[in-house]
């Protein structure tokens, strides 16, 4: 049976069981179940986005997500990531704080998160409640209460803890706690770059992050280019629930961060290349010689992909 | 005495230094212990403690057990101590001094009090060592010759403080005790008569406390801003445990989970029981009217119409006592454009000032992107790095980064931060900052300290911010 077929069938079969649930319990009706169910995954992209595709439509609210870089130098690069994921979700829900937990010892690698940065990230700071702490225990701790708070949208722990220190148990306890409180847990292992496939636990997701060179932007005059908008490659690792069979689990999909409109794109994809909106004075230039020039950089830019996603980005241009 | 002559009197004689920093801390320890008799207790340097009892004495079956009980605790600790109990601070320092008079009852008529006073020697009125002397030469050795004499030629010959002591210790002038903790504006307490050691029972002690302190915050209308427990040990330890809210706080399961967590996150050895708390004193601090809906927070934490926003004060003032307030954060901006000085990193409880929320109030975007590129970490303090550059003054081709070299393919820049010539900052340098993305797809945020000839021959470059 294909994909879509299957898909189809059983969103005709909740609503049949909407509609049978509409007799006994009103409330249940008005909701209705296809609708609540569909709500509890947020869409990381626009319209037609690969990931999204892959993920069976997004990313579970509610559950936990592991993050984990590549290599050690895509550690800023999976930090962004779990930032921008953070983004979605607490976008999608109005209200509800943020809640960022960084240890000491993240500080001294990495640095502190940046207000004025997380802005241009497309978030909001006021909504942040930033927690340091000491050790692993307590960021455990504090992520867990901070799932179960019902005005908390989305919690961020960026985690230097080993192996021995995060168990099923621990992670299944972050789950529940995650499921009870409505919000979504993004735990980033800091301290396991590479060990994507080794790392045990409950968690809905895990992704791959590693760093990839943006799209560039043509400089003024005869300089290097300008970096671009952030741009990853991201590998789904696990997947709980949804079209687990439908996963390539090696490939690297190259997504970019749109943090005007905070979302996620396909990196291959025009719009992004067409209307560069995040530096001002570049937008002013002719679009046309732009795209051209942008096509010729894409070559240069993506030579480091595997031989099928050039051949999609000739197709494309 | 010199210490020789001392000495040759009594060889076996031993012999320390004195440590004055150390005695006012025992000293110290002394107040916080007498505390349990009366949250007025004064600290009266170099060797004394002032305790204001009115209305208290009764509590311990008058004033007389109550002196008594203090010096035979003081004793079983191992002090030598005198104590006396007066209408007033200056004649109770008097008579434990220089007088076997213990007790002086309040309502002691005025004569007996003269004459109380009278035969008191001068330096009872606790004025400097000259001015004994200088009367002691005219003949003054009692007060009750000072009491007696006109008081305008003493003023006049010996200055007028001696007159206002003379007052002080007649009870006519009041003299200020000055308290070494603020009097609670509640406060509920709960005595044993042995020491409880067990951590379940500390807690649920302070849990059936809690209650109390609500139901008296509750008739007053009025909310703890600032809870304090106290816990007095057997051997005269007393350890303070302190919570403050993010919001006012009248619901005794919450302060009870409140110090929960504060005594989780001392741990055992932290808390140290050692023979047990035979008192546990819960107060409030700071209250604030209760009528007033004031919240510190910025969060709206209502989702599909709910309002959640009291589980968030609720969380955060769980954090704030496990972790201290200085870990729970939220981001403020500050009147600088130094980049690391732009924003502060402030505990979520403080009151809300001028926020990063109004830069970004309807969360457009639009002005976002005109704003220059900042990272989304911000190091901690910017790191030295070894740059190439082709001119002194242009963006560097290449660096080294934490013993790593990068190979920068795309960068821009310069976006120039001068330092703040207002504030007489000799020292610092403008800055030339610059975003690179080096050939792995990293991206950072650099800088260069000088500007090349002008203010420096050697720029020096330095790593400020990762991107992601």
């Amino acid at each position: 049976m294909s994909l879509a077929g299957s898909s189809e069938r059983i969103g005709f079969l909740r609503q049949t069981l909407a509609r049978i649930e509409a007799h006994s319990t009103p409330a249940a009706a008005r909701q209705g179940v296809w609708r609540s169910h569909k709500s509890d995954r947020i869409a990381l992209g626009g319209e037609n986005f690969s990931l999204d595709r892959v993920l069976g439509g997004g990313l579970q609210v509610g559950a936990l997500h592991d993050i984990v870089a590549a290599h050690p130098r895509d550690a800023m690069a999976a930090a962004a990531f779990a930032a921008a994921l953070a983004v979605r979700f607490s976008r999608a829900r109005s209200r509800g704080a943020f809640v960022w937990i960084v240890e000491d010892i993240g500080a001294r690698e990495e640095g502190l998160p940046y207000a004025p940065g997380l802005r241009l990230h497309g978030l909001d700071p006021a909504r942040l409640v930033f927690v340091r702490t000491t050790n692993v225990r307590d960021t455990l701790w504090v992520m867990e209460e901070a799932l179960k708070c019902r005005g908390v949208s989305v919690v961020l722990a960026e985690t230097w803890a080993r192996a021995k220190d995060y168990s099923l148990t621990v992670s299944r306890r972050l789950a529940l706690a995650a499921r009870a409180g409505g919000s979504a847990g993004l735990l980033r292992h800091a301290a396991a770059a590479g060990e994507a496939d080794a790392i045990v636990s409950a968690a809905a997701t895990r992704f791959e992050i590693a760093a990839r060179r943006s799209i560039p932007l043509p400089a003024a005059g005869r300089g290097p280019p300008l970096p671009g908008a952030a741009a990853w490659g991201v590998r789904v690792v696990r997947m709980r629930a949804g079209l687990g069979r439908a996963v390539d689990w090696q490939k690297f999909s190259n997504v970019a961060w749109d943090h005007e409109e905070t979302c996620f794109r396909d990196a291959l994809s025009l719009p992004l290349v067409a209307t560069p909106r995040n530096r001002p004075a570049h937008a002013a230039q002719e679009s046309a010689l732009l795209s051209a020039r942008v096509f010729a950089l894409k070559s240069r830019t993506f030579s480091d992909l595997d031989e099928n996603q050039r051949r999609a980005a000739s197709r494309v241009a | 005495m010199t210490l020789a002559d001392a000495r040759a009197m009594l060889p076996a004689l031993e012999v320390a230094e004195a440590d004055a920093s150390a005695e006012a801390e025992l000293l110290a320890g002394i107040a916080d212990w007498c505390r349990r008799f009366t949250p007025l207790a004064a600290l009266d340097s170099p060797d004394g403690v002032l305790l204001d009892v009115s209305g208290a004495s009764h509590l311990f079956g008058g004033e007389r057990t109550l002196l008594a009980e203090i010096v035979a605790a003081l004793a079983a600790q191992g002090f030598a101590a005198r104590a006396a109990l007066a209408p007033n601070p200056a004649l109770a320092w008097a008579l434990a001094r220089f007088a076997d008079i213990e007790l002086v009852p309040p309502d002691i008529p005025e004569r007996d009090l003269h004459k109380l006073v009278a035969d008191l020697p001068i330096a009872a009125l606790r004025i400097d060592s000259e001015t004994t002397a200088a009367l002691a030469q005219a003949g003054l050795r009692r007060i009750g010759d000072l009491l007696m004499r006109p008081r305008a030629p003493i003023a006049a010959r010996f200055g007028a403080p001696i007159v206002a002591r003379l007052d002080a210790i007649l009870g006519i002038r009041g003299d200020p005790l000055s308290p070494r903790f603020e009097t609670p504006a509640y406060l509920v307490e709960r005595r044993f008569a042995e020491g409880i050691a067990r951590r379940e029972d500390i807690e649920a002690t302070i849990a059936g406390l809690a209650h109390e302190l609500c139901a008296l915050l509750e008739r007053h209308g009025e909310s703890a801003r600032e809870i304090d427990v106290s816990l007095f040990r057997v051997d005269g330890v007393v350890k303070h445990l302190s919570a403050g809210t993010s919001r006012p706080l009248r619901d005794a399961k919450l302060i009870a989970r409140l110090f929960r967590e504060r005594i989780e996150a001392a741990g055992e050895e932290g808390l140290d029981t050692g023979y047990g708390f035979d008192v546990v004193r819960l107060a409030a601090i700071k209250v604030e009217r209760a009528a007033m809906p004031q919240s510190t927070l910025a969060i709206e934490a209502a989702v599909n119409g709910a309002d959640y926003s009291a589980d968030l004060a609720d969380l955060i003032d769980r954090l704030g006592a496990r972790l201290g307030w200085r870990r729970v954060l939220r981001f403020e901006q500050q009147e600088t454009h130094i980049p690391e000085f732009a924003v502060a990193a402030i505990p979520v409880a403080q009151t809300r000032g001028r926020s990063v929320a109004h830069a970004t109030q309807n969360g457009s975007t639009a002005n976002a992107n005109l704003l220059p590129a900042r990272p989304l970490k911000l190091l901690e303090r910017p790191e030295p790095i070894e740059a190439i550059a082709a001119v002194p003054d242009s963006p560097p081709a290449k660096f080294r980064w934490r013993r790593v070299w990068h190979d920068i393919s795309a960068i821009e820049g310069p976006e120039r931060i001068a330092p703040e010539w207002w504030k007489h900052e000799e020292a610092a340098l403008i800055r030339d900052y610059f975003r690179a993305e080096d050939a792995s797809g990293q991206r950072f945020w650099l800088f260069r300290e000088g500007l090349y000839t002008t203010e420096t021959v050697e720029p020096r470059w330095f790593l400020h911010g990762l991107f992601g």
